[in-house]
């Protein structure tokens, strides 16, 4: 890193500028400041009142305001007879408003994802951290590592391109992945992959890296399917779509052609589908991880059922649909995560509504057998013949594929929902007899 | 005839609807003392945001690691002793127990609560000394140390380093470091709450499973693993010349290596690690001043010490430090010392000298 430019500058005992070179005289002339005043730049001034109280060297990180620009600085204060002598190094220039780079320092920096284990250097790419699990398993003493060069651990090696990933992102503070490397010492192939982690001033403080098999496809840091800035991002693109189409279909700033509130309506309708596809992605997100994990208090299923039936009552009744409920009125306890069972009844529930045949019932039933308790869903539909029913449990089938709507995902996750509650979701149906889809829970 | 909507469902409805109405209220007013509480708590006793994060953090990750050791050995056991349910149970659930031993006030234990506090402080002072670092400093400290020719210095500074290494792992992978006692308690906590989840009637195979497991869990913890004893070790081997204390403590604090200087602080002062923290961790006071003025410190390197420390902890406000410094550097080293003096007594003396002192006399 090449510093810019280095100022220097110096206060008297009162703290007004005594003597300051051109860059710093001009520096301090824009923020307001003059010769034989106060420092008029705050942060400065505030550092040389500290160092000449405590009379010692004190340096710190400082971002100056200068016009449109902010300069990243490390001011140095040091006291003498007659006040402060000022050095500040600048570091780096950038537009007003954008981050500073040295922000990233004071958060938490990770390893890149899925990595088989994880490996930390400082600035000076000496290692500070090791997983120390694996270090057994590999055989390495992690003493003999920890404190030393990144070099005594690893041998790296230039990649296809001849360039070295860790040296290039080292030099220009950034993240890197693919650097191909082998232990220090032989060992199998490997591929590093780091986060930077920078200081205060914004410049190298070292790595915070991870190490994978080396593989025909080199594992780089990889990027969940939904994390959740896109998550938020979609959603409240969507929900304005879907709140202006509904304005326009409800025709609330006066009469509109129907043909246009239609198409107003279908756009609301098209929104809140791709709404229903993100919560789906992101749950099928959530349920498999590996650390994915539902809470097992004791639940009523019985006031689930009815829940989930009255959330569901509204679209039964457009489909001309009714949904008896007489089997849901005792109470029946099963371990697992209301919220959880609340979304795979509504998914079993929304599903008979869909195929249930109009003027027919859907019939939730709850019963205790052993240490299980199980909500039944059955309706009068077509049924699902014996080779579908394994089928529509798999990701993105549906019960009918050319049915339209629904993401393909509900029964899939309800599935995966049922056996993180350590219970079981299963089908009994026939072509013409309709289908009953079975919740078991653990009973409490 | 469709069933008419029974009068079972009314009652239970209404139930259901005062049971709420109660919860709501009883939560409301838990809400408003919370509230009063928080307004006029003291500005100085407040943590901040992220100290609360950590906290929290570390409370989280260390109990469910233990949890994870109990209720994963205690489902083997009752797999193996033909309990599949049970042991299901406990094998397929993770994080269950923390917000039981929350909401029964267990968590509330000062000296385990204490622990994970302090901690979690030093971990964030860690954090920002390491990020406040100058541009182009080196942390050549413990590196020398690892290559030092005096071998019981190069042993223990490589156990050091493992030891800090392993307690600075990733925020996921991270948890407090207990005394052993402390760790004991709170794994018989998480047992009790793990038998809790279980129901009632739990038969006596899955107590004893529960009880093998914890103390196999208890047995398998190791204070000499923790990196405070291994910080220890490491400065009584160095056992520093009192000219040479100085900046090695400042060393440490540069290379974001606090344990170390901790440990450096009690060697020199001759009282317990955990003591010493407190006088590190302890923003309010001037203690550690005088502290550092007892063990002979001129006023140019106490400046030094404090400027690092107070520049790394949020709790420390570096504007006051001067006066402070002012106030402790006229006082000669042996009045200093008489501040500090009661830390060297027996722990069990210190515990009940500070038990009366909390009830005055009638």
């Amino acid at each position: 890193m090449t510093a810019l430019a280095t100022l220097h500058a110096a206060v008297d005992r009162h703290d007004r500028l005594a003597r300051a070179d051109d860059a710093f005289a001009a520096l301090n002339a824009r923020a307001g400041g003059r010769h034989g005043a106060l420092l008029a730049i705050p942060q400065v001034a505030a550092l040389a009142r500290l160092s000449r109280r405590l009379r010692i060297l004190v340096s710190r990180a400082v971002t100056i305001a200068d016009g449109d620009r902010d300069l990243d600085c490390w001011v140095k204060a040091i006291p003498d007879e007659s006040g402060v002598a000022l050095t500040v190094s600048l570091l780096r220039e950038r537009d007003a408003g954008h981050a500073r780079v040295g922000a990233a320092t004071l958060s938490e920096v990770t390893a890149p994802e899925d990595a088989e284990w994880t490996w930390e250097v400082n600035s000076e790419l000496r290692v500070t951290r090791l997983s120390l699990d694996t270090a057994a398993r590999l055989g390495l003493d992690p003493a003999a590592a920890l404190g030393r060069p990144l070099s005594r651990l690893f041998v790296l090696e230039s990649d296809g391109d001849g360039t070295m990933p860790l040296l290039d992102a080292l030099t220009e503070r950034r993240d890197f992945a693919d650097q191909p490397a082998r232990l220090h010492g032989g060992g199998p192939r490997m591929t590093l992959a780091a986060h930077v982690r920078l200081n205060a001033g914004g410049g190298f403080g070292g790595f915070v890296g991870g190490a994978y098999a080396a593989a025909p496809q080199p594992a780089a840091p990889q990027l969940r399917p939904l994390d959740h800035r896109l998550d938020t991002l979609l959603r409240g693109a969507l929900a304005r779509i879907i709140a202006n189409a509904d304005e326009i279909s409800a025709a609330g700033d006066g009469p509109l052609d129907s043909h246009y509130a239609d198409y107003a309506a279908d756009i609301a309708g098209a929104g809140r589908h791709l709404l229903g596809l993100i919560d789906d992605l992101v749950d099928l997100e959530a349920i498999e991880r590996d650390d994915f994990v539902t809470e097992r208090a004791p639940v009523d299923l019985a006031d689930v059922a009815r829940r989930a039936a009255a959330l569901l009552a509204p679209r039964a009744a457009e489909a001309g649909v009714t949904i008896d409920r007489s089997g849901c009125a005792g109470e029946l306890v099963a371990l697992g995560e209301f919220r959880r069972m609340l979304q795979v009844a509504v998914n079993l529930i929304a599903n008979a509504v869909r195929y249930a045949p109009r003027d027919s019932a859907i019939v939730l039933a709850l019963r205790r057998e052993g240490m299980r308790a199980l909500l039944t869903v059955a309706d009068a539909g077509e049924g699902i013949a014996a080779v579908d029913q394994t089928r529509i449990f798999g990701k993105f089938e549906r019960v009918d594929p050319g049915e339209p709507g629904g993401s393909g995902l509900g029964l899939y996750i309800a599935r995966r929902l049922a056996e993180a509650m350590g219970g079981t979701l299963t089908v009994d149906s026939a072509p013409g007899e309709g289908a009953r889809f079975t919740l078991a829970l653990p009973a409490g | 005839m469709p069933a008419q909507p029974s009068q079972a469902i009314d009652s239970d409805l209404a139930a259901r609807v005062a049971a709420q109405a109660a919860t709501a209220d009883s939560r409301a007013r838990a809400r408003l003392s919370a509230a009063i509480a928080d307004v006029f708590a003291d500005e100085r006793d407040r943590l901040d945001e992220r100290s609360r994060v950590a906290i929290n953090r570390l409370a989280e990750t260390t109990v469910a690691a233990i949890e994870h050791d109990i209720a994963g050995h205690a489902a083997r056991l009752l797999e193996a002793r033909g309990f599949p349910d049970a042991a299901a149970l406990l094998a397929g659930n993770r994080a269950m127990t923390l917000p039981r031993l929350i909401e029964s006030g267990l968590m509330r234990d000062a000296e385990v609560m204490g622990e994970m506090i302090a901690q979690a402080r030093v971990d964030l002072i860690d954090e920002a000394l390491a990020a406040q670092r100058a541009p182009g400093s080196t942390a050549a400290l413990l590196a020398g140390l690892a290559e030092s020719a005096d071998g019981v210095v190069r042993g223990r500074a490589l156990t050091y380093l493992v030891a800090d290494s392993r307690r600075r792992l990733a925020h996921a992978d991270r948890r407090a470091e207990l005394p052993g006692a402390l760790h004991e308690r709170l794994a018989w906590w998480v047992a009790a709450a793990l038998r809790e989840r279980l129901g009632h009637g739990v038969p006596p195979e899955v107590d004893r499973a529960l009880s093998e497991a914890t103390q196999r869990s208890i047995a398998a913890h190791d204070d000499g693993e923790r990196v405070e004893a291994a910080a220890v070790q490491l400065a009584a081997a160095i056992d520093p010349v009192a000219g040479a204390l100085p900046q090695l403590m400042i060393d440490s604090l540069e290379e974001a290596r606090t344990s170390l200087f901790v440990a450096l602080l009690a060697h020199a002062l001759a009282i317990e690690f955990a003591e010493a923290r407190g006088l590190a961790l302890d923003a309010e006071s001037d203690r550690l001043w005088l502290a550092l003025r007892a063990l002979g410190i001129e006023r140019h390197l106490l400046a030094q010490i404090g400027f690092v420390l107070c520049e790394a902890d949020r709790a420390r406000d570096v504007e006051t430090l001067p006066e402070s410094l002012e106030r402790v550097a006229t006082i000669a080293p042996e009045t200093a010392a008489r501040a500090v003096a009661p830390l060297t007594l027996h722990r069990d003396f210190r515990a009940a000298v500070r038990a009366l002192a909390r009830s005055p006399r009638a």
